[in-house]
């Protein structure tokens, strides 16, 4: 079974998405923040993916996606940014941090799925 | 801030609110301006204060956790109330990004706070002291009202570009792969 990390300050999206991919088969591992998010990634070496919201207390998500890409050793799991940023510049800074995606809250669970699959497969 | 500016930025936070809570499944009715209006029994709050370089200020929600409990997702099930307090400040979260996103094709890039939730009996907002001060007052069937505050200050100066130049800001739903 796949892990997702699913990190969201909002317990709501987080159930949201949870619901969405455990249907589908898909390990959910929740983290509450920024900080608590960088921990659950580093304690799960066999993540499959990353999601990710952006504006969160203690560290945002594109800090974290930043601290990520500087660790070395391991390759990141990929990171998709689910936000309800749609700002050019925060979409350009978070891909050229690495992330493989940027979804738009509110989401439809059939999208994020398809997204979930293809960046897992 | 121009009356035009005022106009168009009542226009955008109004969009914004009919926009989400249609897409919540809480269509929202006439807007009637209600400066005077009288305290309820609204018993939740939820605030989130943004800020740029020319605009800084706060959007609140008041209504009550009934009304919110009617918004939340259907797919997970009967909501706890800390599951209402959370959607009712990730409810405030999503209107300020739909304002957001709007006011970037107008040359505004705001950043944000996180929600803060307030719960409470008759729960209200106090005058605003803010140079913008709009409160909106939806109706949303049985009885029940949401009540959106924008409150704001801009700086001298402050004018929403008719059109700024650029890629346009990624709508609300949509999906990129990189």
């Amino acid at each position: 079974m796949k892990k997702i990390v699913v990190i969201d300050d909002s317990q709501t999206i987080r159930q949201q998405v949870a619901a969405a991919l455990r249907q589908a088969g898909f390990e959910i591992l929740e983290a509450v923040d920024g900080v608590d998010g960088a921990e659950v990634i580093d304690r799960t070496p066999d993540a499959a993916l990353v999601i990710c919201d952006v504006n969160m207390p203690k560290r945002n998500g594109l800090e974290l996606l930043e601290g990520l890409r500087r660790e070395d050793g391991r390759s990141p799991p990929p990171v998709l940014m689910l936000t309800t940023e749609g700002r050019p510049e925060l979409i350009e800074r978070a891909r050229k941090a690495g992330a493989k995606g940027w979804l738009v809250k509110p989401f439809k669970s059939d999208l994020l799925l398809a997204a979930v699959r293809k960046l897992t497969s | 801030m121009s009356s035009d500016d005022l106009t168009l930025l009542e226009e955008i936070v109004d969009g914004a609110a009919h926009g989400l809570f249609e897409t919540v499944g809480l269509p929202l009715g006439e807007v009637r301006e209600a400066p005077g209006r009288t305290m309820q029994d609204d018993d939740v709050a939820s605030s989130i204060g943004f800020t740029a370089p020319t605009l800084h200020g706060a959007v609140t929600l008041v209504t009550r956790r009934d009304i919110v409990a009617r918004s939340w997702p259907a797919e997970l099930g009967q909501p706890s109330d800390r599951d209402v307090c959370d959607w009712a400040g990730e409810l405030v979260n999503q209107l300020l990004g739909r304002v957001k996103n709007a006011l970037v094709t107008h040359g505004v890039a705001l950043d944000q706070s996180t929600p803060t939730v307030v719960v409470g009996r008759q729960v209200h907002r106090s005058p605003a002291s803010t140079t913008v001060a709009r409160t909106f007052v939806y109706d949303v069937g049985g009885g029940g009202t949401i009540q959106l505050y924008f409150d704001a200050v801009a700086a001298e100066g402050f004018s929403l570009a008719s059109r700024a130049e650029g890629d346009p800001p990624a709508a609300e739903g949509a999906l990129r792969l990189f």
